[in-house]
């Protein structure tokens, strides 16, 4: 057995630095990169950002996340320079108040914060936007995600012996970011930032806080696989105020073959998906407060979504399959709503 | 760079610092005669929380009064206290009860 200790540790010695990070609780399990002040520096230096250049306030123990903080947690997540500026763009999403950072990351729920990136960016960092596309092995996707969790736990409390209470949590923590099949999008059919008001060719990131992903769809047609989304929507919390579904291209080219727009699909799922109102009689909705549904009585129908453009749709994963992603947002979306900011790359 | 662990050339990654530390307000010596403010912060039942501690309050000492307060914002649990309402407590009583439950 090896024994390390700070005299030890240099750069000479990488597996002692490894090692060093461990000891002193930096890593979330799995081995990082150590955080050596030349590659931080070669971070900052890449976006043009200052050492203390502030990043995001965590809003409730008021700690203040800088460039540098970012960057070092950046390095460790494995992340190249050339992901930075996406990373950034992700924790000021992050700390946009709507986002509602404590309560989304540290909540009892166990949400993880995701990521996906569009615009042109996706495709020159080598993203995976297709097969396996929630899986390991895409370094943009697994470092890009992983960074924001490591800034939250080194930075922002959110582990169980600072501020987080999270009862289960899931594997999401670890990293949870994609890409959008853009390429595969047809005129018509916009990607998500550009359903947020950004242009196509700007690069732009959206942040939510989601919980696993609950697989759906199937059809051989666009009726069937409408019907098996609204199946699986169903059951869900009523009156989402942020709800993302990730459906296939196979999905995508169905819909869009029998007519269907994205918004006309939005529209429907927002018709079809709900359950009576005394369903919900005498339960307790953790997220729904009751007022928000006394309106509604007996046979009445209570919509899965509390409008069409609460939902959210991405175009990803793999050919051969008519499936889609269902993604609830902590708090049906009242709690945290998912933000998309844009990702500037002009200043390196 | 400030952070840099001297020992080792790595970048400390830690926020361990936050904006500012508060003290403890002094405890009253007893209620009688102070106002209490009786907060809640938007967990399901804490109203339930907060009426029985009202009660026993009222039954056991000579209050000035109480005051509710709620945060009344989406989600309220998990966000901060809107900094109007702290300085309404601040201005108006003299002892707070948080309750939360679920």
């Amino acid at each position: 057995m090896t024994r390390f200790d700070l005299e030890s540790i240099s750069n000479d010695d990488p597996l002692g630095a490894i090692e060093f990070c461990y000891r002193m609780g930096w890593s979330d399990g799995l081995p990082v990169v150590p955080p050596t002040e030349s590659r931080v520096r070669e971070f900052l230096d890449y976006v043009g950002r200052e050492s203390s250049d502030v990043v995001l306030v965590e809003p409730v123990a008021g700690r203040v996340v800088t460039a540098e903080k970012a960057a070092a947690n950046a390095v460790m997540a494995g992340c190249l320079p050339e992901y930075f500026p996406v990373v950034l763009a992700a924790l000021t999403g992050m700390g946009e108040s709507a986002f509602n950072l404590h309560g989304a990351t540290l909540s009892t729920s166990g949400m993880a914060v995701m990521a996906i990136v569009n615009g042109p960016i996706a495709r020159e960092l080598g993203m995976n936007a297709g097969t396996a596309l929630f899986c390991p092995g895409t370094r943009a996707n697994s470092t890009i995600g992983r960074a924001l969790f490591l800034v939250m736990w080194n930075c922002t409390g959110n582990r169980p012996d600072e501020l987080d209470r999270t009862i289960f949590g899931h594997g999401g923590r670890y990293s949870m970011c994609i890409s959008e099949r853009e390429e595969d999008l047809p005129n018509g059919w916009e990607p998500l930032h550009v359903d947020r008001g950004f242009h196509k060719s700007s690069n732009a990131v959206t942040v939510l806080t989601a919980g696993l992903p609950i697989s759906g769809g199937g059809g051989s047609d666009s009726d069937a696989i409408l019907k098996s989304i609204v199946d699986k929507m169903t059951p869900l919390q009523p009156l989402n105020k942020g709800l993302l579904m990730v459906m296939t291209p196979e999905v995508m080219r169905a819909l869009y073959m029998a007519g269907w727009t994205k918004s006309y699909v939005k529209e429907y799922l927002y018709k079809e998906t709900g359950r009576p109102a005394s369903d919900y009689t005498g339960r307790k909705l953790t997220y729904t407060a009751p007022e928000r549904i006394s309106m509604y009585k007996g046979t009445d129908m209570v919509p899965t979504l509390e409008r069409p453009e609460a939902l959210d749709i991405v175009v990803a994963g793999g050919d051969g399959g008519a499936s889609v992603m269902i993604i609830e947002v902590y708090g049906t979306g009242v709690y945290s709503a998912s933000i998309t900011t844009e990702i500037k790359t002009g200043s390196k | 760079m400030a952070t840099i662990l001297r020992q080792t050339g790595l970048v400390d990654p830690r926020v361990t610092t936050v904006q500012a530390s508060i003290d403890m307000a002094t405890r009253p010596h007893t209620l009688d005669g102070l106002t209490v403010a009786l907060l809640n912060n938007g967990k399901s039942h804490a109203d339930l929380v907060l009426d029985a501690t009202h009660r026993l309050l009222m039954e056991r000492y000579h209050l000035q009064g109480t005051k509710n307060y709620e945060k009344g914002t989406p989600g309220a649990a998990s966000r901060t206290f809107p900094l109007e309402i702290i300085e309404d407590i601040a201005d108006q009583c003299q002892v707070v009860i948080n309750a939360l439950s679920d």
